[in-house]
């Protein structure tokens, strides 16, 4: 399933803007759709300092804003607002049969528009399954963190309740998910023998050594061709025997191929965001680390190098480590 | 047909630098009165009908022999040359559809484009900028607008006068007076250095060893002690036919035989076709861009004290990983730094200090017994070589100053390695093609470098190429203020580079060295960008259009 892969879900979900004006201006009226991209165009990004860190404290102490920093679980996440559909010129017509059959080119064809403006929203969040309830799980814990946020933008939305505004948040984005069809994942692990998918393994799950007796049912439509051949039927019934069973085959193949396509990757070894962010502050302290200890005798880096494991503690993601939504170029 | 520029339609400086012949020079930067375009027209008229040097060849020995249809010019006491910011061109009136067809970061201006480079006009983590005012006036005052660059380039041995400094004076006052006869023309002031109405440029100077002690000659190094001016492109038409074949080894670019040729001369000047085999973006009409070109204008202050103390320090403690000793340490940092000895023998040819050594021994021994041959083949060495022999970077760092200028072959994609890291196919230049830029300039300040930070020094470049975003500001941006390309994360260059509070610098060794790598910790500030701005050099042509107010883009 394309929404889950790799242990990161991603989330696509298309929800309808309000139509009609927002009259929470009072002396101005906007329209929803006015409204919804001010909300958005309002809200911090992540912070990023081309100049590098100047001033470490300041680096250090950079309060980070962005709302969806405040979600453990989410990498990217992106909001954005769907006008309508980009008109493409006129249909491709073959010149020749135009000119016999028309239609007219001098005539204007009809244009056609979406129906509303709608509010994208994709995610790519740290999940254990690809199920419904994770998906549940996931926009409630949003709300908790970005609640205020949310409700600002969800409030120009059709379908939005304010006297449910959790509820009706997560209605809305389960209502208005569309499949995923291409994730892009940026942890994908290419260990050893992880890519690899065998036509005659078991699906579905991480793919086990284990060969599973599936018996193509194709070999059956051979087995029944071959019978029909020994039993003395020739010509044209033992040609359509052979060729159902080499549709059956194919059928089957193409059946295979796909649920094989489906079956998610394995989460990549700690590709989950607290252990991406670990990994960036250790890769920061460990550079500093390095080059202070250059031309040091092997007691005295033994000795450093202790401290700088009980310092920086590798192998805990939760601290210390560095903030989400803040980087440096 | 191969191509034959029009020499003298294209103005000097841009085919070949002017270089220790012209020695001495000031730039000053004039404004010119809209309301009094006419006269403004006049002045340009006079400069160019008079003045100004083009790329013709001069008459000499070397020339007399060639054939009649190659022009012969008088070669000039002064060398002249104009150039014109974009609001230049509004304030001289050339149709707005002409004005259009100029590149976005053109239009902009270098100024507003100091995100990009990484530059610090308004003194960004400082209490006040350290820009010279000419270029920030413009900002608070419409009457200082930079429009027109003119520069002025004395001759070593001056014709009609007895020093080039005398010749510079006399050309400068000529321009003094004409902007004071014509109300149109007035020169800015604001430049940095003893006088404030130009910029003085001026080769450095060291003892002649040939000559009496005190007896100074013209040097081509800058205040850090590199000699400079190594590794200019070549392009096709750059170069007389016989010279061509030794001017482009190391030059050109590198084809997937080894062999060198000229890049395309779209890169470096307008209406031609460039190495993607396009004309590039350009106004119209063509008559009006081609044999012109863009120039980035950068005077960059050297800390030359910074730059020694730290070498100084930094060196100890190399020398002690390394078993070298200060003079030695100190010198081999310098190089692991440019990508060159101090005096330009690079990495790439004499990788350790005792290999830079025997190579200067053969170098002298070749000139003392004035061999021709063996000194021809060890100056190419100085231009002809690649970063194949170097993967992993021990000899010349990949962050190096002239590995990130000018990679050569190392950026080719289409080279793949087997498991033990050999190459499967020879590399070529491509990636680095559309990424060449000629450089012109001289230092400025004194003519020997000052033990210091504060004083006015440094040198002036001139990045002359036909895409200023392609070419400089991606050079700039992507390969001297960042890293990736060169897997050396968002390390920048160890010499012109920002060195933020986290700066450093990898000196690679090979993994059969049994040595670590050695970082440079924390390089403080070496180079910075203290003025500066885009200019569009026009042909001879379109300087005529220009000054007649003829530009017809219809």
């Amino acid at each position: 399933m394309p929404n889950f892969d790799g242990g990161h879900y991603f989330l696509t979900a298309l929800v309808p803007v309000r139509k009609g004006k927002d009259l929470a201006g009072k002396d101005r009226i906007f329209s929803h759709v006015h409204a919804i991209k001010e909300v958005l165009a309002s809200l911090p990004t992540e912070n990023q300092n081309p100049y590098g860190p100047l001033d470490a404290n300041l680096a250090e102490g950079m309060l980070t804003t962005a709302p969806f920093s405040r979600d453990l679980r989410t990498h990217l996440a992106r909001m954005v607002v769907i006008d309508d559909v980009a008109y493409n010129g006129r249909q491709h017509q073959d010149a020749i049969r135009t000119a016999l059959r028309g239609p007219n080119p001098v005539l204007t064809e009809p244009v056609d528009h979406l129906p509303w403006t709608y509010l994208l929203f994709v995610s790519d969040f740290d999940a254990a399954d690809g199920s419904q309830a994770t998906l549940t799980t996931y926009l409630r814990g949003l709300w908790a963190v970005m609640g205020d946020e949310l409700g600002a933008i969800f409030e120009h939305c059709h379908g939005f309740d304010p006297a449910k505004p959790e509820a009706s948040f997560v209605t809305l984005i389960e209502k208005g998910q569309i499949e995923t069809t291409m994730s892009f994942n940026d942890y994908y692990w290419t260990g050893q023998g992880q890519g690899e998918r065998s036509l005659w393994q078991g699906a579905g799950g991480p793919v086990s050594r284990t060969r599973t007796a599936v018996l193509p049912p194709g070999l059956a439509f051979l087995a029944l061709g071959l019978l029909a051949f020994w039993s003395g039927l020739r010509g044209w019934l033992l040609l359509l025997a052979l060729l159902l069973a080499l549709a059956a085959a194919i059928y089957w193949l193409y059946r295979r191929v796909l649920s094989l396509g489906f079956a998610p990757f394995p989460t990549a070894p700690r590709s989950d965001l607290s252990s991406v962010l670990k990994a960036l502050y250790l890769q920061r302290r460990f550079i500093r680390f390095m080059v202070a200890q250059q031309g040091q005798s092997p007691e005295a880096l033994k000795a450093a190098f202790a401290d700088f494991l009980a310092e920086h503690r590798p192998h805990d993601p939760s601290a210390p480590t560095q903030k989400p939504a803040t980087y440096f170029s | 047909m191969p191509l034959k520029l029009d020499l003298s339609d294209i103005q000097g400086n841009i085919l070949i630098r002017y270089g220790l012949a012209f020695p001495k020079g000031r730039c000053v930067l004039l404004h010119v009165n809209r309301n009094q375009v006419a006269k403004a027209r006049a002045f340009l008229e006079e400069l160019r009908i008079e003045k100004i040097t083009t790329a013709a060849l001069w008459k000499s020995s070397k020339t007399e022999n060639l054939p009649e249809d190659i022009i012969k010019a008088y070669r000039p006491d002064v060398a002249i040359n104009v150039a014109f910011t974009f609001m230049g061109l509004v304030a001289m009136g050339v149709p707005v559809r002409t004005l259009r067809g100029f590149p976005d970061e053109f239009q902009q201006g270098m100024l507003d484009r100091a995100e990009i480079l990484r530059d610090d006009p308004y003194g960004l983590g400082r209490p006040e900028s350290r820009w010279d005012e000419i270029w920030l006036n413009e900002r608070n005052d419409p009457k200082a607008e930079i429009h027109i660059l003119v520069t002025l380039y004395a001759s070593k041995e001056p014709v009609h006068f007895d020093s080039p400094e005398a010749a510079l004076e006399d050309a400068f006052q000529w321009l003094s007076k004409r902007c004071t006869e014509n109300e149109a023309i007035s020169i800015l002031a604001g430049h940095g250095g003893a006088n404030p109405l130009y910029q003085e440029i001026g080769a450095l100077q060291e003892q002649d060893p040939d000559a009496p002690q005190g007896h100074l000659r013209y040097s081509g190094t800058e205040h850090f002690g590199f000699a400079d001016g190594f590794g200019d492109p070549v392009f096709e038409g750059q170069y007389l036919d016989e010279d061509m074949p030794k001017q482009v080894v190391g030059q050109g670019k590198l084809k997937a035989d080894q062999t060198w040729v000229p890049l395309a001369t779209g890169e470096f000047l307008l209406g031609y076709p460039d190495e993607a085999q396009e004309v590039p973006d350009a106004p119209v009409p063509l008559d009006f861009s081609r044999n012109g070109t863009f120039m980035a204008y950068r005077k960059l202050h050297q800390n030359v004290k910074a730059f020694s103390d730290y070498i100084s320090s930094t060196a100890t403690r190399y020398g002690a990983s390394y078993d070298l000793d200060q003079e030695a340490a100190e010198e081999t940092l310098r190089a692991k730094m440019a990508g060159r000895w101090s005096d330009g023998v690079p990495l790439m040819v004499a990788p350790t200090y005792g290999e830079w050594q025997a190579f200067r021994g053969r170098l002298a021994k070749a000139k003392i017994e004035n061999n021709e041959a063996e000194l021809n083949r060890l100056i190419q060495k100085l231009f002809d070589f690649t970063y194949a022999a170097d993967t992993d970077g021990s000899k010349c760092p990949f962050a190096s100053h002239i590995r990130r200028a000018n990679p050569r072959d190392m950026l080719d994609p289409t080279v793949t390695a087997n498991a033990t890291g050999e190459r499967l196919a020879k590399a070529t230049s491509v990636l680095n093609n559309r990424r060449r830029l000629l450089r012109r300039g001289l230092p400025y300040g004194g003519t020997t470098p000052i033990d210091s930070d504060e004083v006015d020094q440094g040198v002036l470049l001139m990045f002359l190429c036909a895409n200023l975003f392609r070419q400089f500001e991606f050079i700039q941006q992507q390969w001297m203020q960042y890293g990736l390309d060169f897997n050396a994360g968002n390390d920048t260059c160890p010499i012109i580079g920002n060195h933020g509070p986290e700066a450093k610098f990898v000196i690679a060794t090979s993994a059969d060295s049994g040595k670590p790598p050695f970082i440079c910790d924390r390089p403080p500030q070496f180079v910075e960008t203290r003025g500066g701005a885009y200019f569009f050099i026009p042909s001879m042509t379109a300087l005529r259009l220009i000054a007649q107010g003829l530009t017809d883009p219809t």
